[in-house]
């Protein structure tokens, strides 16, 4: 099996890793393998769900995946849990649907598993053109991006290239991956390659990881994967006021979606990113340009 | 000559017997001893690292104590193994397999094995109150063998040596 594949699909009963091996030269296509109780083993290539031949998935195959993703020890887990997810080795992350135990408004755990889908991480080197490098170059050196894209299209993975590519020329950069999917820290080994002169905090919080990158490691570039909360926005501007240039990501489906978000409306305004792009559903990069100027595509 | 020889090894041996039955109480509770410690370190890793169970039961098997090196060794090459079989059977299976060889007993064993209903199941704090229970009758169990080693430890060595002279006597 291909070995991204075989990694992301280590956590499921033998009976299903067998039924993925019927895609043959798919397998490098494949996006997410979904399990859904009462449904048979699904998969996604190019963006479409496909299901494999093979009985319908029962709850203990669920419920047996998901204790083996998460390594028989829900208390490793239990904060990315109650966000709905968690992360193999290997960076790729699992989404959990089921029953859930609330108290006091706070999701405790999952009681019963319904569904769960793995997103098969990948390291696409070169992804990062080197236009898009040089229009995140200004003669002082790296200035902040912002990178504008839905779930799926690839800012992770664009995020990681543009880090390990900057970091092998000598930058100086800093990774806050609060879901280990930028770096995917195993033991204190990075899975992927994120340059040379990269520094990882894995697991935390983005917004305190931040401050500590900034705090002890005078870095030149800071790496946040999705702005999501006020306090990942403080962070941001902390950075930059620092003197660092900040690479983040955002969800949204372009500019005008964007713009009519809260928490992004307030991110222009505090003018932390020079350079703002869109990843386009062809995966293209387009840099958004201030009103009046043409977008151009990196 | 061959006379005192044969004192010497007849007194030697029956001592070695007594010496050894008295090692088996020792040996009980050391491995006690290990266990408790190894549920510290559990307890440890879990609250303060939130260290995965494979995780700690990895560390577990590179220890220097054997009894510790044997039993989390023993468990770690289970889990390593790719069987669908969960965590809680392969923890039972490693004590309930390697368990007396260390030097528990079926009690001993029993406590470590209901472990397993708590183990990578809930929060870090529910596995705590587990894991404090646990010690709770592991400690009684040392105690037991404490007492045990010290009433039976002696009186299985000192039976041991006087046998031995009084089979040498007889012989005489």
């Amino acid at each position: 099996m291909e070995s991204r594949l075989e990694q992301a699909a280590a956590c499921l009963p033998i009976s299903l890793r067998q039924r993925l091996e019927q895609l043959g030269g798919e397998q490098q296509r494949c996006e997410e393998i979904r399990l859904r109780i009462g449904q048979p083993l699904q998969v996604t290539l190019g963006g479409m769900e496909r299901a494999l031949p093979g009985s319908r998935l029962t709850s203990e195959e669920i419920a047996m995946s998901f204790s083996c993703a998460a390594e028989y020890s829900i208390h490793t887990y239990a904060d990315s849990l109650c966000q709905g997810f968690l992360t193999l080795r290997g960076g790729h992350r699992v989404g959990v649907c089921g029953q859930t135990a609330v108290q006091q408004g706070q999701v405790l755990s999952f009681r019963c598993i319904s569904s769960l889908n793995i997103r098969i991480a990948r390291q696409l080197k070169g992804t990062a053109s080197p236009e898009l490098l040089a229009q995140l170059w200004e003669t002082d050196g790296v200035v902040s991006g912002l990178f504008l894209s839905p779930p799926g299209r690839g800012k992770t993975t664009l995020l990681r290239d543009i880090a390990r590519q900057l970091s092998d020329r000598g930058i100086r950069t800093a990774l806050a991956d609060e879901r280990s999917e930028l770096a995917a820290l195993h033991n204190g080994v990075p899975q992927f390659d994120i340059g040379q002169h990269s520094d990882v905090i894995d697991g935390c919080p983005k917004a305190e990881a931040a401050m500590m990158l900034v705090k002890t490691m005078s870095p030149r570039l800071l790496v946040l994967d999705e702005i999501t909360s006020e306090a990942d926005a403080r962070a941001a501007e902390y950075a930059s006021h620092c003197g660092v240039a900040v690479l983040a990501s955002a969800h949204a489906w372009n500019w005008d979606d964007f713009r009519q978000r809260p928490l992004y409306r307030q991110l222009l305004d505090r003018n932390i990113f020079s350079r703002i792009f869109c990843l386009e559903a062809d995966r293209h990069v387009v840099r958004i340009k201030p009103q009046g100027k043409e977008n151009t595509e990196c | 000559m061959l006379k005192i020889i044969g004192i010497v090894l007849v007194i030697g041996s029956f001592t070695g017997i007594g010496i050894s039955q008295r090692q088996q109480f020792r040996g009980h509770v050391m491995v006690l001893g290990d266990m408790l410690s190894t549920l510290d370190f559990l307890s440890s890793e879990l609250s303060y690292h939130l260290t995965s169970i494979p995780d700690i039961v990895a560390k577990l098997a590179q220890d220097s104590r054997p009894s510790v090196a044997k039993a989390f060794g023993t468990m770690h090459e289970l889990i390593q193994r790719d069987d669908n079989l969960s965590l809680a059977f392969k923890w039972m299976k490693a004590f309930r397999d390697c368990g007396q060889e260390i030097g528990l007993d079926a009690e001993d064993i029993a406590i470590l094995c209901d472990l397993s209903e708590f183990l990578g199941k809930y929060d870090a704090q529910a596995q705590q109150k587990s894991i404090d229970y646990a010690k709770v009758r592991l400690s009684r169990q040392l105690e037991l063998a404490s007492a045990e080693m010290k009433s039976k430890g002696n009186v299985y060595r000192t039976c041991c040596v006087a046998a031995g002279i009084l089979l040498v006597l007889v012989l005489i």
